[in-house]
């Protein structure tokens, strides 16, 4: 609560600051001088680079900020300047004080978190604290807006796909009036297609012909091939006209067949038939799973024949297919090395020509047609066609808007959204609760709505801005945070000469030069972008986990179980995936913060054994120590790196673990989606759609895990400067103590003396 | 406090020892006070005392016997053990320790002395040289700014009032003192810096006073821009390691020879230059706001000039001899433009190899003389004109302001780096003093602050007889009557500057006062126990 209290006074503070200095501020960024006091002349300099000039309100606001309010220097002097209060004396402060300065680390991690963490915001000072606590809620502000528009392009995302997808639907609607359109220009093409019916079909669904034989549209095609060729098999006619659902079985694709309820429910049955329709398999095979036909065929040895023969032609005919469709992927060079065609066109190669020159009037013609002009003229809008057009219609309306408001209503319009700030912190909104009241947001309306376009250039603007403002705000915060921490350490330090009791004293406290140095940079970095990350991981699973709990549910049949949904399966997938990496990684690094806790000490002896050969240089050299002191050197060097192999080792573990477990995070969902796709569920879209979701919930829950070697460093460090402030507590304390029995035995010998005159020059012993 | 105190723990007797102030007193008051090591080895048991304000006290007692540990204890910063001492107000706070190994912060001198930092300095900088000449240390006076330099006008006062009582002319006069004036300079400075608006003031105020002289403010402008001049000596020697490079290596090799180019080199060096010190003296190349700059706008331009000339020198002293033809050049120039591509083309790219093959015509270069004059002259104008491509974008004109204006940069970066070593501070000090003269630092800074008590803690031991008998004598002359020093003696001699003895034995400390005979008495007893144990047959037996 003091904190908060002084946020608002800081904030105050900083409002109140006084108007000569600011204006001095001003005054010299408006009238520079040079070193030697002489004004340089601006007005030329002006004249010459008018951006500059342009600019100069811009640059000379951001110096008066930096220098007042941003700049490290003044974080450093409050940290340096910072009065330590006299502790209190208690007995069982005292016994507290004592015995954690006889430890090496902490009992009580949560306690040492808040003992380095807190200061800085209950301490350092109303203007401090209101700098940091804005520059804290800009960078978590900024992050939290950076997860909205990713959100944002999310949906850009889909926008786009949208729009490219009714695009290909538009264009396979036009497509065969367009054809019949073009035909009539190429009537020699209009005969062969008349010829050979397959060809037609490729030319009507031409560029989609390699998702032919991805399954898309196989069951036209194969229907034909199949009328082909089954006249010359008649057993076999027979029994598909018997049996149309052996037909359909073998020439539609999976997904069409499960579109039908009737199949549906009759796979639902036979579980084997199921998971062998999904590897393609050949007629016979096929044949063989229906009782009644395997044993139709089996009593006539002719007809077993007659099957064998229809299924390798059938197979041979596929295999062809594929072959043409792959290799020669141009609608020409398909027609060129169509069996049956390609001597006609070497008798004859305008056919060719006739075909190339069809296939581009007929994309004329598809590209001038309304549909699809209105799907281009969407995909330039969504990359932001409209960009400087729309910012230029939302100033001018802005400032349209405020001008028919006036001075008087712009100032109403500002106190009134003031007035509101309590219930919502941004201007753009308006201010719906009362309706007598007009905001600033009703003026800012256009603004609002260029703001939201949701194209490409405005999101890429948005998302650059806002990681700018993110990580300017962090980086300062960090720097602040520090200095004012290693002041307030180094002050403590120097303070009531409990340096001079941390070296004889406090023996757990090791090499305070590198505490000061080292600790308070990390620890505070770390703060920082952990909070950061924690809050985008709360943002990333607040926004998306109700798409991935939509998209993810699943039918148990698909995988061979009873007709049962399972409404959010991938998300709970998701969760007990989180669980099981953290929990393995927090397993396996356990021992990661002890290893670090090491590392930083031995890193610290290794450096203060060869300071010591530095220091005691002359007479090292003079009494021969080289030797000696060379291996003391490696006699400190040496656990330094069995540490380190130490770490290496725990480290491996977790890579193993992470790179075995993380690929599941990966391959997941493509399996589950797999066997989706293959009953029709799902689009490959919707799998690249729903790996994402999965991805981001899965990395926004393991959190821990993934940050677990910064959560033990900060651990480690965390232990490290509590205990030297723990240390340095107890000397003060115990300084403290000794100027109460001075204070005492003075007030007694003043009492045996009796000089009331001296008692106001008593000299009383100040802490700080 | 007493009274919003709680906790009955802080009503008992306290655990260690507690020095407390008694206003209005006038002695050092030690009640059953017993000293312990931190591993509680007892050192002194339960002594009861009174030591009156301004006593000098001398402690003596074998090694162990907890000589510095006691008298540490007085000060309230060791508190191992138990009991009480009763101070005078004032001297808790004001206490200092002189201890057998000085420490010397890493700051400037007048921060050492001060004990605060440089810009708040507490003592006046004349009280500073005062101290420092009275332990003998005045060749660090000129490490205070403006101290040394009021010496040197003092003495060169003293040479212009003899010169006067032969009723010489001003001109005269000005000239005795310019002579003057860099032999003493160079005898009293090593450091570079500069006469500061004081010392000027006192040399006018000194040479008015002087019968005779007519015109007193012209000799202190003229002198003080020979003193300034003398005061960079070590800087223009540093300048001179540093030009003559900078000046080779920047300039590159200028073909044809032009001495206007090597000119206009010098000149735009020597601008450049000039601005380059203009921003290190308005300290605008660095952050550190307390950076001292030692030199002035004076010696700047001195310096400038004298480095421009030394280069000119240079440049001259490698210069091609022969005349120069300058339709030639031109003609050549021109030819080369075109015919650079063609020289490229025709030697496959390996200009410098074909030329390689072709320099029997130059002479072969025995001496290191020659190799330079080789690389800076120009060679057969034909093999010049093969060489023009490869060093083209090197030797082109146009490029000579950038590499002045570059050498101006490094030589001023040779400068600060030099000018920052000329501001020396603690860890200098440390290499520079031996372990006496550290010693003697330590005195000037406590006769400075003339600490209420002071613990001289073998404070001479690494000084000579004579000097340490003039540390004791000046500490016990110019401490105030009210100061008490406690010292820790080893050498009996010291024992006569004191008026009381503490001795420590068999963990007792007994106070006597010094008379004529303690110091003959103590040696005897030394003597007599040297002897008992020589008679006991091995003096290596003896009781320590």
């Amino acid at each position: 609560m003091d904190s908060l209290t002084n946020l608002f006074r800081g904030a105050a503070n900083l409002a109140m600051k006084p108007v000569k200095s600011v204006a001095n501020d001003f005054k010299k960024a408006w009238h520079p001088k040079d070193y030697a006091g002489n004004a340089v002349r601006i007005p030329l300099t002006v004249a010459k680079q008018p951006l500059k000039a342009a600019a100069l309100p811009f640059t000379a606001t951001w110096d008066v900020l930096y220098k007042n309010v941003l700049d490290p220097q003044t974080a450093i002097e409050r940290g340096w300047n910072y009065a330590h209060e006299k502790p209190a004396l208690s007995e069982a402060k005292k016994k507290e004080l004592m015995e954690a300065s006889a430890l090496e680390t902490p009992r009580s991690t949560a306690k040492a978190l808040w003992g380095i963490l807190s200061p800085y915001w209950t301490k350092s000072g109303p203007k401090e604290i209101a700098t940091g606590g804005v520059l804290l809620a800009t960078s978590l502000y900024m992050t939290w807006y950076a997860v909205a528009v990713t959100v944002e392009f999310s949906q850009w995302l889909g926008q786009m796909t949208d729009t490219l997808v009714n695009m290909g639907n538009s264009q396979t609607e036009l497509r065969p009036d367009a054809v019949q359109e073009v035909l009539r220009q190429f009537p020699g093409v209009g005969e062969v297609l008349q010829r050979y019916p397959v060809l037609e079909d490729i030319t009507l669904k031409y560029p989609d012909a390699l998702g032919i034989f991805n399954g898309i549209e196989m069951g036209q095609i194969n229907t034909i091939e199949l009328s082909d060729i089954v006249a010359d098999y008649p057993g076999v006619e027979n029994i598909l006209a018997e049996n149309p659902m052996v037909q359909d079985f073998i020439t539609q694709p999976l997904r069409v067949l499960f579109s039908n309820p009737e199949y549906r429910s009759f796979l639902g049955a036979n579980q084997e038939l199921f998971q062998l329709l999904q590897t393609n398999p050949a007629p016979d095979v096929i044949f063989s799973n229906f009782p009644d036909i395997a044993d139709q065929i089996q009593a006539n040895p002719e007809l077993v024949r007659e099957v064998a023969q229809f299924s390798s032609a059938y197979g041979q005919i596929e295999e062809q297919w594929q072959e043409i469709l792959t290799t020669f992927p141009s609608l020409e060079e398909i027609f060129r090395n169509y069996p049956g065609l390609e001597d006609e066109i070497k008798a004859d190669p305008s056919i060719l020509n006739q075909i190339t020159d069809f296939k581009n009037e007929l994309g004329q013609v598809l590209q001038n047609s309304d549909e699809i002009r209105r799907d281009y003229q969407t995909v330039g809008a969504l990359f932001g066609a409209d960009f400087f057009n729309t910012w230029e219609q939302a100033f001018t309306n802005t400032a349209h808007n405020f001008s028919d408001l006036g001075v008087r209503g712009t100032l109403q319009a500002t106190w009134n959204t003031v007035q509101n700030i309590g219930t919502s912190l941004s201007p753009f909104t308006e201010l719906n609760h009362d309706t007598s009241k007009v905001g600033l947001g009703h003026a800012m309306q256009p603004f609002k709505d260029a703001w939201n376009n949701g194209d490409f250039a405005t999101i890429a603007l948005k998302y650059t801005g806002m990681a700018l403002i993110a990580f300017k705000a962090k980086q300062y915060l960090g720097m602040r945070w520090r200095a004012w921490s290693t002041g307030y350490y180094a002050n403590k330090w120097m303070n009531n000469n409990a340096f001079q009791r941390i070296k004889n004293q406090f023996s757990n406290v090791d090499n305070p030069d590198q505490r000061l140095q080292d600790d308070p940079a990390i620890f505070t970095a770390a703060a920082i972008s952990i909070s950061t990350g924690l809050l985008s991981a709360g943002m990333t699973f607040y926004q998306f986990s109700e798409q991935l709990w939509d998209m993810g549910s699943l039918n148990l049949m698909i995988y061979g179980g009873p007709d049962l949904e399972i409404p959010g399966a991938m998300m709970m997938f998701s969760v007990a995936y989180a669980a099981a990496i953290t929990g393995v990684t927090m397993k396996l690094g356990w021992k990661l913060p002890m290893i670090t806790r090491a590392q930083q000490k031995l890193e610290g002896d290794f450096r203060s054994s060869m300071k010591l050969a530095h220091e005691f240089a002359d007479n090292i050299a003079l009494e021969g120590g080289e030797k000696l002191q060379l291996d003391t050197i490696k006699k400190n060097f040496k656990p330094l790196m069995q540490n380190s192999v130490r770490d290496l080792t725990v480290n491996t573990k977790m890579i193993v673990a992470d790179t075995a477990f993380g690929n599941f995070a990966f391959t997941v969902p493509k399996l589950i989606a797999s066997g989706m796709i293959g009953a029709g569920q799902m689009t490959v879209g919707g799998m690249n759609t729903l790996g994402n979701y999965f991805g981001r919930i899965t990395g926004s829950i393991s959190f821990i895990a993934n940050r677990w070697s910064q959560l033990t460093h900060v651990k480690a460090t965390a232990d490290r400067i509590y205990m030297m402030d723990r240390a340095l507590e107890a000397a003060h304390y115990l300084e403290t103590e000794k100027d109460f029995y001075a204070e005492r035995e003075t007030a007694k010998y003043l009492d045996t003396v009796d000089v009331d005159d001296t008692r106001e020059n008593i000299h009383t012993p100040e802490i700080s | 406090m007493e009274n919003s105190l709680e906790h009955s723990y802080l009503s008992n007797k306290p655990p260690y020892i507690v020095v407390y102030e008694r206003p209005g007193d006038n002695k050092i008051v030690i009640d059953s006070l017993t000293v312990t090591t931190p591993d509680e080895r007892i050192l002194i048991d339960s002594l009861n005392a009174e030591v009156p304000v301004g006593a000098r006290v001398a402690i003596i007692g074998k090694n162990g016997t907890g000589k510095t540990t006691t008298a540490k204890a007085l000060t309230g910063n060791f508190e191992f053990g138990s009991g009480k001492v009763g101070v005078p107000a004032g001297v808790k706070k004001h206490s200092m320790i002189m201890s057998q190994e000085a420490f010397i912060p890493d700051v400037t001198l007048r921060a050492v002395l001060n004990k605060t930092p440089d810009d708040q300095p507490a003592f006046p900088d004349e009280e500073l040289t005062k101290v420092l000449q009275m332990v003998g240390h005045e060749r660090l006076i000129q490490h205070i700014p403006g101290q040394q330099t009021n010496i040197l006008v003092d003495d060169l006062l003293e040479i212009a009032q003899t010169a006067m009582r032969g009723n010489i002319s001003d001109h005269e006069l000005e000239q005795i003192l310019s002579e003057n004036a860099p032999k003493l300079v160079s005898e009293q400075f090593e450091v570079v810096q500069y006469m500061t608006e004081t010392s000027k003031e006192r040399l006018f105020d000194g040479l008015k006073v002087i019968e005779g002289i007519e015109n007193p403010a012209t000799i202190t402008e003229n002198l003080t821009k020979v003193i300034d001049h003398a005061l960079l000596e070590p800087l223009n020697r540093r300048m001179d390691m540093i030009i003559e490079h900078e000046a080779f290596a920047k300039r590159g090799k200028i073909f044809p020879y032009a001495p206007g180019r090597e000119n206009y080199f010098s000149l735009v060096f020597a601008n450049h230059f000039k601005l380059q010190i203009d921003e290190y003296m308005a300290n605008e190349d660095t952050d550190n706001k307390l950076r001292p700059i030692r030199i002035n706008e004076e010696q700047r331009d001195n310096l400038v000039e004298s480095v421009q000339y030394k280069m000119k020198k240079a440049f001259a002293q490698y210069a091609d001899p022969r005349p120069v033809n300058h339709a030639y050049g031109a003609v050549k120039s021109f030819v080369g433009k075109i015919g650079r591509g063609l020289t490229q083309i025709a030697t496959l790219g390996n200009a410098d190899k074909v030329i390689g093959l072709l320099s029997p015509f130059n002479k072969a270069a025995s001496t290191l003389d020659n190799v330079v004059n080789l690389s800076l002259r120009p060679i057969n104008p034909l093999f010049k004109l093969a060489s023009l491509p490869t060093n083209y974008m090197q030797l082109h004109p146009w490029t000579l302001p950038w590499r002045a204006a570059s050498a101006a940069k490094s030589a001023k970066n040779g400068l600060s780096f030099f000018m920052d070593t000329q501001v020396v501070t603690g860890g200098e000090f440390k290499r520079r003093l031996s372990g006496g003269e550290k010693q003697r630092l330590v005195f000037a800074k406590t006769l400075l602050h003339q600490p209420k008590l002071l613990i001289a803690d073998e404070p001479t031991a690494a000084l000579d007889d004579l000097s340490a008998d003039r540390m004791y004598k000046l500490l016990m002359d110019e401490m105030p009557e009210d100061s008490t020093i406690i010292s820790i003696v080893h050498d009996l001699d010291k024992i006569n500057y004191h008026d009381t003895l503490g001795k420590i034995e068999d963990l007792k400390l007994e106070f006597s006062k010094v008379d004529e005979d303690t110091v003959d008495n103590l040696r005897q007893a030394v003597i007599e126990e040297h002897r008992a144990a020589l008679e006991a047959g091995n003096i290596l037996t003896a009781d320590l």
